[in-house]
């Protein structure tokens, strides 16, 4: 119920609250002002009709709202949806690696772009007189959101953006009222590996730490300050997770076997239970509206007599 | 005047002093030989007085100024040393190599002028390296390297040069033509000469006077025919030594000989080291 | 007899036509490198861009991309390019070593943490910092290596050594504890010209130009030092503000080079040997020579980079990096050839 009010209480953020996004609610209408994750004052003089996305959160996100058929350029790492491998390709992730003229040439008359790391290019772009809102990656749910919605103001979609803000809540409403009926005894002690090599893992300043505690679990590492801490093995095994999370795909190669072999592992409880999980690394990774889904697999894990009727 | 002396050097590496209280002098148009045996400070008293290295004591004048006190382009203006070996190792041709010497005079930054190369020219052609001139120093022989250092020390015009082993090395032909450019620059040009030489007959061939050193101090001091006799010579070198008069030129002419306790055909009989046979 | 550690020259006649021709070539490379890029536009409109951007048969993205974009990048690739050669051949004759570059008395990672610093805290402009940070490095390497207010060339490369690997593992500790911005500090320090333009060019080109000019200033004290120390001593050189004038023009014009462009290595290293092997030793010829080599070689780096991968921009300094492997090669062929004759 409590989250049934998130919307209206985020409304009221928005006006209230001078954070990173600050839409005009006064007149959703074009001219659109507005002040980016970067602190730049932006005016969007009419509905965009060719965007460019640098970073694969605006991607998604614009796939979501329907705003896809505006889309003119994304860079090599926009996976998602498919048929972002049919749009043109302006550079990889790395900002050096971005080609302004080939941005230039499509033409833009607006660019998401990804925040402070790519400051520079988004420099460059303004000296050629393209216009650049840039959007931080989300740290929690309440940013998320604000993304979506603003994604959803500047292309003209905000009623198809609100609808999937709501389609989000929603799927995630019916995991944490599941949750909410798991006695505190009965949550799951975890361990997320986010990479092998350092050995990291994710704190509660992430997304992805925040859903551990949504899905009925406790972090092993909440105490940790920092996004993604480093730590050692032998502590892992000593907090001795009751299971054992992890992204599949090329990135960290973890198996549950090699996961299994690492020297004093087996002691773990979740080496012992089997509780090893890998999940999707997009789904999961990326603060879009996927992360629904993401939430999903995360309960489903931990808890699977729970969800598996799911 | 003195065009270069040196009062009461000593000269010191760290802890281990190599010149003791050393003092000589050589004016315009003299050819001051310094000799010794090997260790015995020749090639330190010939970087100290061309400013390389600092005296721990006493002091150097050029043309009676203290050598420290001018101004490192002001000593180079008037004295100029060729050592006697050399990084050789940038192709850079002979020409190139000689007009550096005229840097002291010219500066660091003008072009050089007619004049500049008028007196490389002249270098060059002292030295015999004219044909050459457009050859890269590092295809050059060693003896023609020593030539080139020669060559760019005369450019610098200076009245007082300093040369350190010119002979070493050389050909029959080129000591020969090399010791007479000696006697000619100091007669002709006026140019006071110091040469350290290891080879007792070219100093006697070409110098006016001789500095003799033997463990850092100084033994002898005077014209050759005063120097150069056996007594002194085999007290410092420890070898027995007749002296001669040069055929051509009376100049003390040295050779050593070789007395064994043993009697064999190649000993020679004290009478005729003393001179009596 | 003396080992010969650098290559033959060309016939003497042929020297001096050299730099001439170089000139041109320049020139035409800078046409070619307007004309090339990721977008593929044909001659005709390049041209017609370049020469009449505000005519009305233009449009507007091409006046912008050849203008806005690539002109002005181009031109600054040939200004670092000729920085970087040019500071590498004084550094090579400051320390009679072939192997000297731009980067050997700290340079590089005085940039490299000034930048992450700037990237980390971000405080003040990156450029600025990056600039200001290898200034200090090579500050710092002097007053290591001074020995009683003399600085011996030995010592310079040894402190120089000895502060690039320490500040490099403060970069690293520096993006390992502040993980947000390690993509961006990494991001810089990859170094290339991508987004990079006229703002950059006018901000780099003062430094650039009073650090060439004062090195090309230094040409005879230059071909005195290859001879050594002492006989640059009893030529008159004075010694001590030689070694400071020389590293100084160095330092400025490698610091305004790393900055608008990171680390691009090889060209300080590769264009002083070309030069040599062209016009000789003789620095009033090599520098400018030196210069327009290291000049056409960013320059084609850059063109490389920006299109073998297109539209996926590649950092210059990898291609340049790519060359280098080669030219070590070939200077191991020619030395062993003088090894062998030795023996």
């Amino acid at each position: 119920m409590l989250y049934r009010c998130w919307f209206g209480i985020l409304l009221v953020i928005c006006v209230v609250w001078p954070g990173p996004l600050r839409p005009a609610l006064a007149s959703p209408d074009f001219p659109l002002h507005l002040t980016d994750a970067l602190g730049r004052r932006v005016i969007l003089k009419a509905l965009p009709q060719r965007i460019v996305s640098l970073a694969p959160s605006n991607t998604e996100r614009l796939f979501a709202i329907g705003a896809w058929n505006t889309v003119v350029g994304v860079t090599t790492v926009d996976t998602y949806p498919p048929e972002a491998a049919s749009v043109r390709k302006v550079g990889g992730f790395v900002p050096k690696s971005i080609s302004i003229e080939t941005i230039v040439s499509l033409q833009p008359d607006l660019v998401l772009a990804a925040g402070e790391l790519q400051r520079a290019t988004i420099e460059a772009l303004e000296r050629v007189g393209i216009t650049v809102v840039a959007l931080e990656d989300p740290n929690n749910f309440d940013e998320v959101y604000m993304a979506i919605t603003l994604t959803g103001q500047m292309t003209g979609h905000l009623a198809e953006a609100r609808q999937v803000v709501q389609a989000m809540q929603a799927r995630m409403d019916r995991v944490l009222r599941k949750v909410a009926t798991i006695p505190p005894a009965s949550r799951v002690a975890v361990f997320y590996e986010v990479y092998d090599q350092p050995l990291m893992t994710a704190g509660q300043a992430t997304i992805i730490g925040q859903m551990l505690e949504m899905a009925g679990g406790i972090n092993v590492f909440a105490d940790l300050q920092g996004r993604y801490p480093q730590v050692s093995a032998e502590e892992v095994v000593k907090r001795n997770p009751t299971c054992i999370l992890g992204l599949k795909g090329h990135k960290t190669s973890l198996t549950p076997t090699q996961i299994r072999q690492r020297p004093g592992w087996d002691r773990i409880l979740a080496v012992q239970r089997n509780c090893i999980h890998l999940l999707d690394d997009d789904t999961v990774a990326r603060p879009g509206p996927r992360l629904a889904e993401a939430l999903e697999a995360i309960a489903k894990s931990l808890h699977p007599d729970l969800f598996s009727m799911e | 005047m003195n065009r270069l002396s040196a009062q009461h050097l000593t000269c010191a590496y760290s802890k281990h002093t190599v010149l003791h209280d050393l003092s000589l002098a050589v004016q315009a148009g003299e050819v001051l030989a310094l000799l010794g045996p090997n260790g015995a400070g020749k090639t330190t008293l010939l970087r100290t007085l061309a400013r390389l290295l600092r005296p721990r004591a006493g002091n150097v004048l050029l043309a009676g100024d203290d050598i420290w006190r001018l101004r490192p382009r002001t000593a180079a203006q008037r004295l100029a040393l060729a050592p006697q070996s050399e990084s050789m190792t940038t192709p850079v041709t002979i020409e190139q190599a000689v007009a550096l010497g005229r840097a002291p005079h010219r500066g660091w930054l003008l072009p050089y002028t007619a004049r500049d190369r008028q007196v490389i020219e002249q270098a060059l052609e002292q030295t015999g390296l004219q044909a050459l001139r457009h050859r890269f120093i590092t295809e050059l022989s060693g003896g023609e390297q020593r030539r080139v250092i020669l060559a760019r020390a005369l450019a610098q015009e200076p009245h007082v040069l300093l040369l350190d082993e010119p002979t070493t090395h050389l050909d029959l032909r080129y000591q020969a033509e090399l010791l007479a450019l000696i006697q000619r620059l100091a007669q002709q040009d006026g140019i006071a000469i110091v040469v350290t030489l290891h080879d007792l007959n070219h100093a006697a061939l070409c110098a006016t006077s001789v500095a003799l050193l033997a463990r850092g101090t100084l033994v002898a001091l005077g014209s050759p025919a005063d120097v150069l006799t056996p007594e002194r010579l085999s007290q410092v070198y420890g070898v027995t030594v007749v002296v001669t008069p040069h055929p051509v030129y009376g100049t003390p002419m040295v050779a050593p000989v070789f007395t064994t306790s043993r009697a064999s055909q190649n000993t020679v009989s004290q009478d005729f080291v003393e001179g009596r046979e | 007899m003396a080992a010969r550690r650098f290559p033959e020259a060309t016939p003497r006649r042929g020297r001096t036509a050299c730099i001439p021709v170089l000139f041109g070539l320049l020139v035409l490379a800078i046409i070619v490198s307007v004309a090339v890029g990721a977008v593929v536009l044909p001659l005709p409109r390049v041209l017609r861009a370049l020469l009449l951007p505000t005519a009305p048969g233009v449009e507007a993205t091409d006046a912008t991309i050849v203008w806005d974009i690539r002109f002005g990048r181009v031109l600054l690739a040939a200004l670092l390019g000729t920085g970087l050669a040019v500071s590498g051949t004084a550094l090579q004759g400051l320390f009679r070593n072939p192997l000297a570059d731009p980067f050997v008395i700290g340079a590089s990672s005085g940039a490299a943490l000034g930048a992450s610093l700037a990237i980390v805290t971000g405080i003040g402009p990156v450029s600025l910092a990056a600039f200001a940070g290898s200034l200090l490095a090579v500050a710092a390497a002097y007053s290591i290596a001074e020995i009683g207010g003399v600085v011996p060339a030995t010592a310079l490369l040894l402190a120089g050594a000895a502060l690039n690997t320490f500040l490099s593992a403060i970069v690293s500790l520096v993006m390992l504890f502040n993980e947000q911005s390690a993509y961006a500090v990494l991001n810089w320090l990859l170094g290339g010209l991508s987004g990079r333009s006229w703002p950059h060019l006018w901000a780099s080109l003062p430094y650039l130009a009073i650090g060439l000019g004062l090195i090309w200033l230094l040409s005879r004290p230059l071909d005195a030092l290859a001879f050594g120390d002492e006989t640059a001593q009893s030529l008159g050189l004075p010694l001590g503000w030689a070694r400071v004038a020389i590293v100084a023009a160095a330092s400025l014009t490698t610091a305004a080079a790393v900055s608008a462009g990171g680390t691009i290595g090889f060209v300080g290293l590769i264009a002083p040997h070309a030069a040599r092997l062209l016009v000789g030793a003789e620095h009033a010829r090599l520098i400018p020579a030196s210069a327009l080599l290291g000049a056409l070689l960013l320059l084609l780096a850059d063109d490389v980079a920006r299109t073998i991968l297109a539209p996926l921009e590649l950092p210059a300094g990898v291609i340049t990096a790519a060359l280098g492997g080669p030219f070590f090669l070939y200077l191991l062929k020619t030395r062993q050839r003088d090894l062998g004759a030795q023996r």
